[in-house]
């Protein structure tokens, strides 16, 4: 438990984030959803063709100077895993290039709506980046892979692709593709075993970016903001790219562009911000998406999303605020139970560790523990992590990890006096309701 | 023979795995099970006298998801291991994790096999 002047209210930041000449790159101002992600309060108008083009210049015609802009730009894969881009398409091109560029847009972090917004209101700056990284691999066939209820964005691509075909816009053949909305479905190796005529799951291989069965080529898959930063890059502009990130706080969902260096604290206190309204510091924040990882909030306060070593902290561009009155263990308990639910059910470790790691984390945020059960749960995680062909377990096991460090002193009241501090079993944060 | 002595790695396909168990059986130095019945696998490189166990239990196992992979195999720009690095690990609490992943819970085989 953080000291409990957190209920205080804090008032208004007093410094501002430092001006940086990558903010606003991707999306200018912050845009808001409720927490279920469905309105979409005042958002500015999306970018059609003609605002685009005046916005980032001409569509890069030739792309000679991307794996070098690359290379020092050091951007990552923004799906969550960000593994480098670089490293990505040059294991392709040591193959023979690729048949098939993927744009991924099955955004299925349950709170996350980053890559919606993208979609909504740059949508031909994803199709610039699906372009470029086309013409690198010579593929010459582009897909787009959205979750079958995202309809809003499935619109605004089919309208752009249109603008583009009217505007005789070169680019490979695009077509859109609807997952299934389940969790995994935008899994990268279950979109590559989608494509290649398999079963939407992921799938046991060797690298990201290798080669699969489609065509004797590979199948590049990348995550669309990836792509947008791809574009931007492509353009020649001398960028450091941020990222974009879903904050979850306040009753709210907020897309805003992230810099890197600036801290948690920052950029929650960023999306909150409304004039004349204090804003309450949360308990902790869990950072990265469902699988991701718990920071106190004292920590948060100072720790940038992107360490000088490190990947962004940001995963799949979730931030999420735990209101002073949440339980951080019940939370955690309905979080690994949506996740356990979620498996694709492939793996042993993963089938079988998840609903046991879940049925232990919700004794214990209901209190029904005794101190060794929480040994237990550490000797489930261990047996779990890392076993699985994709990393789903690795990330329920981070979540649960980072919980028993991060609420610690929750952990002892709850196993000692057989309840919460905070009197909740209530989660907090919205869990998709079972299809 | 060269490829003998080749590095390698023992590597479950854990989609194929089915918890049989035969392999463990086979190369009862090598291999542990878990609670459900789940290969636990070395993750290092195998030296020869290993490789042979390894083998024999990737070649008793009836659902063929027991791989030895050469450790060479390392597409560029990727990690050691023939998987790409981990970005587990986000924050201050993933530094000691992701140590944590690079050992496992691997025991070190001891005797001969």
């Amino acid at each position: 438990m953080t000291n409990s002047s957190t209920f205080a209210g804090v008032s208004p930041p007093v410094r501002t984030s430092p001006p940086s000449s990558t903010a606003g790159t991707l999306l200018d101002a912050p845009l808001r959803y409720t927490t279920d992600g469905g309105l979409l309060l005042d958002a500015p108008p999306p970018d059609g063709l003609v605002a685009h083009t005046t916005r980032y210049g001409p569509p890069p015609a030739d792309s000679r100077h991307v794996l070098p802009a690359l290379e020092a730009s050091g951007l990552t894969g923004r799906g969550g895993a960000h593994y480098p881009v670089v490293a990505k398409l040059r294991a392709l091109l040591s193959g023979g290039g690729a048949e098939v560029v993927v744009a991924n847009g099955a955004e299925s972090e349950p709170a996350s709506s980053k890559d919606a917004a993208l979609l909504r209101q740059r949508p031909h700056l994803v199709l610039d980046g699906l372009t470029v990284a086309a013409r690198l691999l010579g593929a010459g066939q582009a897909v787009i892979w959205l979750h079958e209820g995202a309809a809003d964005n499935r619109g605004s691509l089919l309208a752009a692709l249109r603008e583009r075909h009217d505007a005789r816009v070169p680019g490979p053949r695009t077509s859109i593709v609807l997952a299934p909305g389940r969790y995994l479905a935008g899994e990268s190796s279950a979109v590559r075993s989608a494509l290649a005529g398999g079963p939407v799951l992921p799938t046991f291989g060797p690298a990201p970016g290798a080669r699969t069965a489609l065509g004797g080529r590979g199948t590049l898959v990348q995550n669309v903001e990836t792509l947008a930063w791809l574009a931007v890059l492509a353009r020649g502009g001398a960028v450091r790219p941020g990222a974009l990130v879903t904050v979850v706080a306040d009753g709210m969902r907020t897309v805003l562009e992230a810099d890197e260096r600036q801290t948690v604290e920052s950029l929650l206190l960023r999306a909150v911000e409304l004039p004349g309204r204090p804003v309450i510091a949360p308990r902790a924040v869990l950072l990265g998406g469902y699988a991701g990882a718990w920071l106190a909030w004292d920590d948060a306060r100072t720790e940038p999303l992107c360490g000088p070593s490190r990947s962004p902290a940001t995963g799949a561009g979730l931030v999420a605020a735990l209101p002073p009155f949440a339980c951080g263990l019940a939370e955690t308990a309905a979080l690994l139970a949506y996740l356990a639910r979620h498996g694709a059910g492939q793996c042993g470790p993963c089938r079988f560790g998840l609903p046991s790691l879940a049925g232990l984390a919700d004794r214990l945020a209901r209190g029904h523990v005794r101190p060794r059960d929480v040994d237990r749960i550490r000797r489930l995680a261990d047996e779990v992590r890392g076993r699985g062909a994709c990393h789903h377990p690795d990330g329920a096991v981070r979540l649960v990890e980072t919980a028993l460090a991060t609420f610690r002193d929750d952990v002892e009241h709850h196993v000692r006096r057989g309840r919460c501090a905070y009197g909740g079993h209530q989660a907090v944060l919205p869990i998709p309701e079972e299809r | 023979m060269a490829r003998a002595t080749a590095p390698a790695r023992l590597v479950v396909d854990p989609v194929r795995c089915e918890g049989v168990g035969i392999c463990a059986y086979v190369a009862n130095r090598l291999v542990d099970l878990d609670r459900w019945g789940y290969p636990i696998v070395p993750t290092w490189p195998l030296d020869p006298r290993e490789q042979r166990a390894a083998r024999a239990a990737a070649a008793a196992c009836p659902r063929r998801a027991l791989l030895l992979e050469p450790v060479a195999r390392t597409p560029p720009g990727v990690g050691a291991g023939g998987r790409p690095a981990r970005y587990h690990g986000l924050l201050p609490h993933a530094a000691p994790q992701e140590r944590q992943t690079a050992e496992g819970p691997r025991r070190q085989p001891s005797g001969p096999l």
